[in-house]
């Protein structure tokens, strides 16, 4: 307590310098955390995409006619037949889904009713195995729905809620693009930030004519989605993805294609970089960027407050000289000015850090929405997308490093006084 | 109060100076990084994209399948399917607000989707000029030119452009871009070049173009395009858009949602969307706007660091200094002359820092780590201009900075600072 006293008392010392080193921490640690949330929204779990470190993507495909060799490719979604070669195989996944490449803008409305908007995904069972919703009425449409082409759906509350004014609606019909389909099942609303598994209804890919669309012998407008089985590397299930990738690509040679690999299917980070089709996301630049953009934001204020530092200190040079003449050593006088100052950046990363969660929730919409998509639902932050334990470890680990950055040099300098000189004022 | 005098307090006090001086450095590097891109994105935006989206609309029109009750068996052949979009695009045509409908293929300004080739041209001296890839090859209607508004180079109007397209139904229209800056483009006119169509062929060229770029963010220099017209008749297009009359386009979408049960069902089509180019635009384009706000916010970030920082130290050096001050004042310094002397510090060391940030700046857009400007990623007007705007922006903090200490130092009574000596 008397430690806090102390440390109190200096800052009181000194209330300008003391304010502006609190504002500029706290602005510092502020903008910090917003990239770092901006990042964590697009790769930490979250429900329902919960098993974000166990899930790989295969968005797109790859693949050229051997006769003109592969300079020219082509790059999209794959068929069906395709897809359940390439992944449904799989031995070290709990789940592979397959699910059209786009999600559709459709209208839904109840028969001979005027119609809403939303954003409809066409998925096959396994989806709703991939990512965890939670089911407030009913269950999702069935393996063997699907197989028969039953049109069943499941839909969110918030359509629910918007077509009938209540969420008990299983067993009900509503029309989805002007097809009737009976709700099965329904979810609790999904943020857009799910980016795969965000949709207002969900319905059978068997039951529309898109995910029949085959191109190139090969292609179509299908994606795959892999859970990895727990315990399981997911480099494993790449290798294995390997194995079954050239096998498929020996069983196809006939027709005259052949698949390109870019290192598909892949994991959450490198899928959030950009889903593209003609060339693997590169992950390293945007390590780089964030890297490089994080050194700013916390070499520049550390310069500033480490100024700021060096003026505090020298106003504290007899006292340093005092405790140097009763024996302190340099290294904990430096230790114990690290200290110090650590509880006061903490303390103002705290309020930087409260600073960004408002503000992460103030501009949602600007912050998150995503782009060339125009969606049906603005994107929704809850406490449970924007804050980990991760979260707080960097909270940490940033006001550590500014702490060291800015008070480590000065606290050296004040350490090194001249005993005599010192005091002898 | 000259330059060699404040120059001479700098150095007394030059350790806490370096570091002020290290921060001014990287601020003004990393401002110029941010500054340059804005400047050459501004300029980019302000230029005429060769498209007018004010009033326009897309309109999406789907087909109900044989899933669904409502669908007619006897609408599902080709030709009827046909027949009822060409009455579709007539009632639409009809709707009292509506000026103009355009019909295209891949051609709509944002649009997601688009078709590229490659032109040719042979000159009687035989000289080949070509352009190859990344050209924009766009199929529209004449009503589309009229939807969004091209314009000719030669300064024809929309109407102009939109006659000869449809009276040189098998010519082209070009960018007049499309060769380089320095070819006479006008020459083109009426003129063979060849298109890459699986081989080269001839073609005629009816106009040409003012560059249309894919989005206001685009370099205009690559932005080089053609225009062929949709086959008249043809239902072979993927786009309808609509130009609403002026003033008309306010509850556009919400009227004709509100109709198009009972106005717009044709056989088994449905309009299953309007969306206005505004709001594509807008999403299409949120990528950039959010890319321009966070640089706005890190700029922002560090100007106020460099606010605080000169706030900081100038506030601490007063207090130390208020004896000096007060000895300056009792030897006849007037209350101005010391806060100029104050801000001047700042000034000055912002001025030294300056062309050592230059230097890097410069030899950044050697290493092509700035923005590319319209030709090349050092342009020297570019340079200078951007350099220009960070010293100004950063003179400016440091005013506000230094100037609350130097107004507490202007006000310092000497009696009562000198009292104890």
């Amino acid at each position: 307590m008397k430690f806090i006293t102390n440390i109190w008392n200096n800052l009181k010392e000194q209330p300008v310098l003391s304010g502006v080193s609190v504002t500029g921490t706290a602005l510092a640690i502020f903008l910090i955390m917003v990239v770092v949330m901006l990042y964590e929204v697009k790769v930490v779990p979250f429900a329902p995409e919960s098993n974000r470190e166990r899930l790989l993507y295969a968005d797109y495909g790859s693949i050229y006619s051997i006769k003109d060799g592969p300079d020219w490719n082509s790059n999209g979604g794959q068929s069906e037949a395709s897809l359940k070669k390439l992944y449904k195989g799989l031995e070290s996944a709990e789940a592979v889904s397959i699910y059209l490449a786009w999600l559709e803008s459709a209208p839904a409305s109840l028969p001979g009713q005027p119609s809403v908007s939303v954003d409809m995904r066409a998925c096959d069972a396994d989806f709703f195995k991939a990512f965890n919703y939670s089911f407030i009425h009913g269950v999702p449409f069935s393996e063997s729905d699907f197989e028969s082409g039953i049109k069943k759906a499941v839909i969110t509350e918030g359509l629910a809620r918007k077509l009938f004014g209540r969420t008990d609606v299983v067993g009900e019909e509503i029309r989805l693009s002007r097809v009737p389909y009976v709700v099965s099942g329904v979810v609790k609303n999904v943020s857009t930030l799910a980016t795969k598994a965000y949709a207002d209804a969900w319905i059978p890919y068997s039951t529309t004519a898109q995910a029949k669309q085959v191109w190139n012998t090969h292609m179509g407008s299908l994606s795959a989605v892999i859970l990895a089985k727990e315990g399981v590397e997911l480099a494993e299930v790449q290798e294995e993805c390997g194995r079954l990738f050239d096998k498929y690509n020996d069983e196809i040679e006939p027709t005259g294609w052949k698949f390109i690999r870019r290192d598909r299917p892949y994991d959450q980070e490198t899928e959030a970089v950009g889903p593209w089709a003609n060339e693997k996301p590169d992950v390293g630049a945007d390590r780089r960027e964030r890297i490089t953009l994080l050194m700013i934001l916390l070499l520049v204020p550390a310069i500033n407050l480490s100024s700021m530092t060096h003026s505090r200190l020298r106003q504290r040079r007899a006292e340093i000289g005092v405790k140097r003449a009763f024996g302190a050593t340099r290294m904990s006088i430096v230790r114990d000015i690290l200290t110090e100052n650590m509880i006061v950046t903490l303390a103002a990363g705290v309020i930087g850090f409260l600073l960004s969660v408002a503000f992460a929730y103030l501009f949602s919409a600007e912050l998150f929405t995503r782009s060339n998509l125009i969606l049906a639902n603005e994107p929704k932050i809850e406490m449970s997308i924007l804050i980990h334990m991760s979260t707080f470890v960097w909270v940490l680990l940033f006001c550590f490093l500014l702490n060291v950055l800015s008070t480590g040099i000065p606290a050296w300098q004040a350490a090194r006084v001249n005993v005599v000189n010192a005091i002898k004022g | 109060m000259g330059f060699k005098y404040i120059f001479k307090r700098l150095m007394a006090e030059w350790k806490a100076n370096v570091w002020l001086a290290v921060e001014l450095l990287i601020v003004s590097v990393v401002i110029w990084v941010i500054v340059d891109q804005l400047y050459v994105q501004t300029s980019r935006v302000n230029e005429d994209p060769g498209f007018d989206i004010s009033d326009t609309f897309l309109v999406s029109v789907e087909t109900i399948n044989n899933n669904s009750p409502e669908f007619d068996a006897s609408f599902a052949s080709d030709s009827a399917w046909a027949e009822n979009r060409r009455e579709m695009i007539e009632r639409l045509r009809r709707r009292p607000e509506v000026e103009y409908v355009g019909l295209s293929r891949n051609s709509y300004p944002y649009d997601g989707s688009n078709s590229g080739t490659s032109v040719r041209y042979i000159s009687e001296e035989g000289d080949t000029i070509s352009k190859k890839g990344s050209m924009v090859y766009r199929v529209v209607s004449p009503d589309f030119i009229r939807v969004f508004r091209y314009r000719g180079a030669n300064g024809e109007t929309p109407d102009e452009l939109a006659e000869l397209l449809e009276k040189n139904p098998a010519a082209i229209m070009l960018s007049s871009n499309v060769f380089g800056e320095d070819f006479d483009m006008q020459s083109l006119v009426g003129k063979e070049v060849e298109r890459y169509n699986g081989e080269y062929e001839p073609v005629k060229v009816s106009a040409i173009l003012n560059p249309v770029k894919y989005t206001e963010y685009d370099n205009p220099v690559w932005s080089t395009s053609m225009v062929e017209a949709l086959e008249p008749g043809s239902g072979w297009f993927n786009e309808i858009t609509v130009r609403v009359k002026e003033g008309m386009s306010r509850d556009f979408i919400e009227n004709l949602l509100a109709d198009s049960e009972k106005q717009f069902r044709v056989g088994n089509l449905y309009i299953a969307n309007v969306q206005s180019f505004d709001r594509i635009a807008h999403a299409y384009t949120l990528g950039r706007q959010q890319a321009t706000r966070n640089k706005f916010i890190v700029m922002t970030f560090l100007l106020v660091n460099i606010f605080l920082g000169l706030l900081g130290t100038f506030w601490f050096r007063t207090r130390q200094r208020t004896p000096e001050i007060a000895l300056m004042k009792v030897t006849g310094a007037t209350a101005s002359t010391v806060f100029k002397t104050q801000v001047g510090e700042g000034l000055v060391l912002l001025l030294l820092v300056t062309p050592l940030a230059a230097l890097v700046d410069i030899n950044m857009a050697v290493m092509e780590m700035n923005a590319y400007g319209n030709y090349g990623y050092l342009e020297w007007p570019r340079m200078v201009a951007c350099i220009g705007i960070v010293l100004a922006i950063m003179a400016v903090m440091i005013v506000c900075g230094v100037a609350i200490p130097a107004w507490k130092g202007m006000h310092i009574e000497p009696a009562t600072a000198l009292h104890d000596e």
